[in-house]
């Protein structure tokens, strides 16, 4: 006879033992899994609205679940009731000044109630006693009062609240160079600075100066030009006498082109200072480009800011929390704008 | 024959009519077994001999009319009132019809262990050896039915219907096919069976066995009784047909009955 | 009529000579009759069963087989089957769902695919084309060598004798192979996928068992119970409509596992729709 059916018993029976004892495996896995046989630890909290909160809701806590909603009831002054229980491994984390947070993912997935734990350690608060929603009077009082621990949220409104901090971080970057180009210019404009444009700057100056003795030169010149002009005019005057042949102006004019060459060479020297201050006004326009840039870049920077901040006002969470911007037309205008 | 004649422990047919596939195999049968007496049943081949047998025995219920045994409905009764009622009743198959995924023993030992939940084995050991003293069975016990013949099977068959020691029982054909010694010994048990006050009700055209035991005979020709009474009278019968029945077997008991189909039943062509 | 008698439905009599009409009535008559006379057979199969409960009988060793050829002789095909469902599902989930971000439903599915549907249907699967033709065949066998009148001329009632252990057998071994099914699913499923995919061990059984709940479980044991009672009822029935030829007996089983497939996939969506309301 074969040996499975000589032994049908045995073989059957150990076929049977072996599938009831993985079945009291799975349920003993379930159990502890599911935290039948555990101590849960009752609380409540009353929210506005049971909106997007359900019975079976998980409660988490720094990302590990925690606990879970048992029932949700409106009471007789129409508020909602929310019973739930903390987890006995849990429950002495639920120090005073603890919150629960409704916290909603916008893809519906995920979604829960978050627990916060309060600032400063105590002895877990009593069985059956309220644990504020942090959008509750209470809740807003705690949290400005900086009584709660809210931490790093691993959630979507987080990575957005992430993302700000690179693009601020840019933002500060420019910011800085701005201003060190900005404190180059005012310490130009100062004299102060060093550098080519100070240089330049410099440079223009004694020009000018320059220029400036030039024409006092010239002032005194024509001054006496004015003069010999009104002495010209007088008959009698000592112009007509100097135009007589014999008179001093024609020994004056015919004094082989002396006076004419000195006024000739105070009218170069103005000319050159003039060019030299065009071709300052000119290189300041040819480094506008790369100015243009620092501050577009700035600009950029701050939109990409305002897009995070208009994702963090969409977000139901913080609806209304930030207040309206305006879109602002930019003060800074590009050289090239100007019409010279 | 009035109903008051005969009152309990007997088995009683009335009106069985049974047809399968628009063919009649039993017409309008009625027929009292006289309780403690021996009945033969006779016809040729195809004439419902078998088909009357079953029913009598309760394996089918006819398609109108009844069966009862005790004043009990053999067929209508179910649960412990059925269990009971069989236990009383056995049957001996023409072609063995043993339970093949058994042993002999467990043949022979199953309608006690059904019946007596509680019966020690060595009891179980006991009856089966006493009931197959003077055969040659006890060799077979750890064998299946398919390792013996058609006549061993037979043997076997006729034994197990005997286990429960029934209060009536029913046997088709049980020496056709068997040895002679083996056929002598069934024969001999029958008669010992028949002295106990045991209702015997069978089908036979052995001459030897009809001689030795019939009370009555019944004689069923196209799914009709045709007769009935004890063996003096069928005897005397004017019938030409039945006459012709009987001369068949009694005259001639060396040769077959010429039942081709039951011969070819008995034969089992599985084995 | 008696309970020992299942090997009698309703006489067919379709004769040649009735009209289009007539034939079509009297199928539909007779379609209706086998139905009603199919729900007396079942009746009479749980009266029996519990009836066998009561009273102590010698079945225990037909159970026994019963048990031995459909559990434990299908386990090899249920684990095989098991076991590489569950270790597609496991690789395809690792490479889908990270995707979306949802590697958590993937314990979601395994346990509505192996634990909730296919677990328990597949099972029924198996044990309805192997044992159910078994039956069908054993049992149309013994009808056509008078077996099965055997039993009754020895007041062995062959419902109590033959079908009951068979009915209890397919159940009980429909029940323990969907739990081997489960554990081949869910278990030996991660071992093979740590040659493809690793999953982190204490990660895959926190998220499985996490996910699973004793509602799917339970889900899952009633399925296979009704599953076994349908498997078993409709093969036990279909080896008693065997009349005289062994030519039947064939026939016969392929109905068993025709019927018994639409039976299991009608009972399946029942009891899943059940479920969800």
């Amino acid at each position: 006879m074969k040996f499975r059916i000589r032994f049908v018993n045995q073989v059957v029976g150990v076929f049977l033992i072996v599938a009831l004892g993985f079945l009291f495996a799975i349920l003993i896995s379930i159990g502890s899994n599911q935290r039948w046989f555990a101590r849960n630890y009752r609380y409540y909290s009353v929210f506005s609205s049971a909106a997007g909160v359900s019975v079976g809701l998980p409660i988490t806590f720094r990302g590990f679940q925690v606990g879970r909603v048992t029932a949700v009831r409106l009471t007789e002054d129409n508020e909602v009731h929310v019973d739930f229980f903390i987890q006995d491994t849990f429950a002495d984390r639920v120090w005073e000044h603890s919150l629960i947070q409704l916290v909603s993912n916008p893809l519906g997935i995920g979604g829960g109630l978050v627990f916060h734990q309060g600032m400063f350690p105590s002895d877990p608060i009593p069985e059956g006693s309220l644990i504020p929603t942090i959008t509750s009077p209470q809740g807003r009082e705690l949290v400005r009062s900086n009584l709660v621990r809210l931490p790093d949220q691993d959630d979507t409104i987080n990575q957005l609240i992430d993302q700000v901090g690179p693009i601020m971080r840019n933002v500060e970057e420019i910011t800085e160079i701005l201003t060190v180009v900005l404190a180059d210019i005012a310490a130009t404009m100062q004299g102060t600075g060093e550098g080519p444009i100070q240089d330049m700057v410099n440079q223009t100056n004694r020009l000018l100066r320059e220029a400036e003795t030039v024409m006092v030169n010239a002032a005194t010149i024509s001054d006496n030009v004015a003069a010999i002009t009104e002495e010209f005019r007088d008959p009698t005057g000592i112009v007509p006498r100097l135009l007589d042949p014999s008179g001093s102006i024609a020994t004056f004019l015919d004094d082989d082109d002396a006076l004419f060459l000195q006024i000739e060479a105070i009218l170069e020297g103005m000319n050159r200072s003039i060019n030299e201050v065009a071709d300052f006004a000119a290189f300041v326009n040819a480094q506008s480009p790369e100015l243009l840039f620092m501050l577009e870049e700035g600009r950029e920077a701050l939109s990409v800011g305002q897009d995070v901040l208009e994702g963090l006002r969409n977000n139901p969470l913080l609806r209304g929390g930030i207040p309206e911007r305006r879109e602002q037309p930019s003060t800074t205008r590009s050289f090239r704008d100007d019409s010279f | 024959m009035s109903d008051t004649t005969f009152t309990e422990r007997q088995i009683r047919v009335k009106s069985a009519t049974l047809v399968r596939d628009d063919y009649t195999v039993l017409d309008d049968a009625s027929v009292v077994f006289p309780r403690g007496k021996t009945t033969i049943i006779m016809g040729p081949s195809g004439s419902g001999k078998s088909t009357l047998l079953k029913i009598a025995a309760g394996l089918f219920p006819p398609d109108t009319g009844g069966v009862t045994y005790d004043g009990l409905d053999i067929t209508a009764s179910s649960g412990e009132t059925e269990r009971q009622l069989r236990q009383r009743l056995g049957f001996a198959f023409q072609d063995g019809a043993l339970w093949q995924n058994m042993t002999i023993y467990q043949n022979l030992a199953l309608p006690l262990q059904y019946h007596f939940p509680r019966m020690a084995r060595s009891e179980i050991d006991e009856r089966i050896n006493r009931l197959v003293a003077s055969f040659p069975v006890r060799r077979h016990f750890p064998l299946r039915p398919a390792a013996l013949s058609g006549g061993e099977r037979k043997i076997v068959s006729f034994l197990r219907a005997l286990i429960l020691e029934p209060e009536v029982l029913f046997f088709d054909e049980p020496t056709s096919f068997v040895d002679n010694q083996s056929a002598d010994r069934i024969i001999a048990v029958l008669e010992t069976q028949r002295r106990r006050g045991t209702t015997l009700i069978g089908i036979s055209h052995s001459a030897e066995l009809t001689a030795r035991l019939a009370d009555y005979l019944l004689v069923i020709i196209a799914g009709r009784i045709r007769a009935f009474g004890p063996v003096k009278e069928v005897v005397q019968t004017a019938d030409r047909e039945v006459q012709t029945v009987l001369t068949e077997v009694l005259a001639d008991a060396a040769t077959f009955d010429g039942d081709i189909l039951d011969l070819l039943d008995g034969s089992d062509p599985f084995s | 009529m008696s309970s020992t008698h299942p090997a009698a439905p309703p006489a067919s009599s379709a004769g040649r000579g009735p009209g289009f009409v007539e034939r079509a009535g009297a199928s539909v008559t007779r379609r209706v009759s086998v139905i009603f006379y199919a729900l007396g057979f079942f009746i009479e199969i749980l009266r029996e069963t519990v009836a066998s409960f009561a009273r102590r009988k010698v079945g225990s060793r037909v159970l026994a087989m019963q048990i031995l050829f459909t559990g434990v002789e299908a386990l090899a095909v249920t684990a095989v089957i098991a076991v590489g469902l569950g270790a597609v599902i496991i690789v395809q989930g690792t490479s889908l769902l990270p995707q979306f971000g949802q590697i958590q439903l993937l314990y979601v599915i395994l346990i509505t695919v192996i634990t909730r549907e296919l677990g328990p249907i597949l099972t029924a699967v198996i044990v309805a084309s192997r044992s159910g033709t078994a039956i069908t065949t054993e049992l149309g066998n013994m009808v056509i060598n008078h077996e099965v009148e055997a039993y009754i001329a020895s007041g062995i009632n062959p419902i109590a004798y033959l079908v009951v252990p068979r009915f209890l057998g397919v159940i009980i071994s429909m029940v323990v192979l969907n739990l081997y099914f489960n554990i081949f699913g869910l278990l030996g499923s991660w071992m093979v996928t740590q040659l493809i995919a690793p999953v982190e061990f204490v990660q895959y059984f926190q998220g499985l068992f996490g996910a699973l709940s004793v509602v799917d479980v339970l889900s899952s044991l009633v399925k296979s119970v009704v599953f076994g009672a349908i498997v078993s009822t409709v093969a036990t029935f279909h080896g008693f409509r065997v009349e005289r030829s062994s030519t039947e007996v064939p026939q016969m089983a392929i109905k068993s596992v025709g019927q018994g497939f639409i039976l299991l996939m009608f009972a399946n969506a029942v009891i899943t729709l059940v479920y969800y309301l």
